[in-house]
C-alpha cells in the first residue's frame, strides 16, 4: 500500500468502515513502518498507537512451563477419572452383595411365618354353621312378661327381648 | 525500534494462518488421547493466548492461570470440537470467555498491575513522542492502565481486533457476536480511550490536541 492510499482509508479505518480485511490489514502495517504516515494518523487519532505497537511474546521457558502445567493438570484428571470410574464398579458390586443378603433375610423370615393364617381359617370355618335357637328361661315374680321378637334376614339368628312391664318407660 | 522487531508486527503476530493443517493433525492425535500432541498445541498457541488475556485482565500473573485453566478445558471438550473451525479460534473463544468471566467476576474494581523493576520513563522529547513507536513496556503499561475504562466485551473486541490486528470475522467467532458489533466495539473503545489517554497520558498526544 502507497502513502496516497494509506492517506485516503484513515478516516475509512477509524469509521470501521474497511470492509476488505486484506486491505485493513495492508493499512495496519503501512502504520506500523511508515513513520510519516504514521505521525499523520496518530494526529488524528493517538489511540493508533496501540494497534502501531509491535507484539510481545512469551518467553521460552514461560511457554514452556505452561505447557508443563498444562500436561500435568490433563494427567491429574486423567487419572482421577480413572479411579472415579474403579471406586464405582467396586460400590456397584458391594450393593449388589447387600440387596442379596437383604433378600435372602426377608425370604427366610416369611417363610417362618407362612402356617398362623389357616388355624384362623379353621376356627372360622366352625364359627360359621348355623347354631340351634337357644332356650331361655325367665322368672318373674307374679307379674306379667311381654315377648317381642325381632325377624331378621337372617334365617340363623333370633332376636328376642323379654321385657318386665314395670321396667318400660 | 529495529527492523526486525516491526516485522513481527508485519507478519501478523503468530501466523496463524500457516498452522490449521498442522494443528488438525495434532488435534487429531489429542483426540485419541496422545498428550505429547496436545502439549505441542499449546506451545504453539500459548504465547498469543497469553498476550490477549493479559491485556484484558492487565494482569500477567493471573493470565497464565487463565491460560492454563483455557487449555484443560479445550481437553476436556477436544470430542465436541467442530473441526469447521478454525482449532486457534476455538481455543482463543475459551480463553477470551474464561478472561471476560474474570473480569465480570472482579467487578468494577480493577487491579492495576505494577511489574517489579518496570521503570516508567517520560518522554525525552514531548514533540517527536507519537510518530515514534513506543517502547514495547511503556505500551503495555499504559494499554493496561487505560482499558479499565472499557466494559468486557469491548475490552476483547478491542485487544483482539486492533491490538492483536486479527480479521473481524475470526473476532466475531471468538466472542460469539457479529462482526457489526465487533467494529462498533473497538470504535466506542477507541473513544473511550482517547478520553482517558487525554487526561492520564497527555505527553502520548499529538502536540495538535495538547494545545
Amino acid at each position: 500500500m502507497d502513502c496516497e492510499r494509506f492517506g485516503e482509508l484513515i478516516d475509512a479505518y477509524l469509521c470501521e468502515t474497511i470492509e476488505d480485511e486484506e486491505e485493513r490489514a495492508q493499512w495496519r502495517t503501512h502504520l506500523a513502518t511508515c513513520r510519516q504516515c504514521r505521525a499523520t494518523a496518530l494526529e488524528r487519532e493517538p489511540m493508533l498507537l496501540l494497534a502501531a505497537a509491535p507484539r510481545r511474546e512469551a518467553g521460552a521457558f514461560e511457554v514452556a512451563a505452561c505447557a508443563r502445567n498444562v500436561r500435568a493438570l490433563v494427567h491429574q484428571q486423567r487419572l482421577a477419572h480413572s479411579l472415579h470410574r474403579r471406586v464405582y464398579r467396586w460400590l456397584a458390586v458391594a450393593a449388589a452383595v447387600v440387596v442379596l443378603l437383604a433378600g435372602g433375610m426377608v425370604w427366610r423370615s416369611l417363610r417362618v411365618a407362612g402356617t398362623a393364617p389357616e388355624a384362623a381359617a379353621i376356627v372360622q370355618t366352625q364359627e360359621t354353621s348355623p347354631a340351634s335357637t337357644p332356650e331361655i328361661d325367665v322368672e318373674m315374680d307374679g307379674s306379667d312378661v311381654r315377648v317381642y321378637q325381632f325377624a331378621v334376614d337372617d334365617p340363623n339368628m333370633a332376636v328376642t327381648l323379654i321385657v318386665n312391664p314395670a321396667m318400660e318407660l | 525500534m529495529t527492523r526486525a522487531r516491526l516485522s513481527v508486527v508485519e507478519s501478523g503476530g503468530d501466523n496463524r494462518d500457516d498452522r490449521p493443517a498442522d494443528d488438525r493433525r495434532l488435534v487429531d492425535a489429542a483426540r485419541r488421547g496422545d498428550e505429547d500432541a496436545f502439549a505441542a498445541l499449546v506451545e504453539r498457541h500459548a504465547s498469543g493466548m497469553h498476550r490477549v488475556v493479559a491485556r484484558v485482565l492487565s494482569d500477567d500473573a493471573e493470565a497464565w492461570d487463565v491460560v492454563q485453566m483455557a487449555w484443560l478445558r479445550a481437553w476436556q471438550s477436544l470430542g465436541r470440537y467442530d473441526s469447521h473451525w478454525r482449532f486457534s479460534t476455538w481455543v482463543y473463544r475459551i480463553a477470551s470467555n474464561l478472561a471476560i468471566d474474570v473480569l465480570r467476576a472482579r467487578g468494577s474494581r480493577e487491579r492495576a498491575h505494577v511489574r517489579a523493576g518496570e521503570a516508567w520513563l517520560r518522554p525525552a522529547s514531548v514533540a517527536s513522542r507519537p510518530a515514534a513507536l513506543a517502547a514495547e513496556g511503556e505500551v503495555e503499561h499504559v494499554l493496561r492502565e487505560l482499558v479499565a475504562g472499557l466494559t468486557p466485551q469491548q475490552r476483547a473486541a478491542f485487544v483482539l481486533r486492533e491490538v492483536e490486528g486479527m480479521e473481524t470475522a475470526e473476532v466475531a467467532d471468538i466472542l460469539g457476536c457479529t462482526a457489526t458489533t465487533v467494529r462498533n466495539h473497538v470504535f466506542q473503545a477507541r473513544r473511550t480511550l482517547r478520553g482517558a489517554m487525554e487526561q492520564r497520558y497527555p505527553e502520548f498526544l499529538p502536540r495538535t490536541m495538547r494545545e
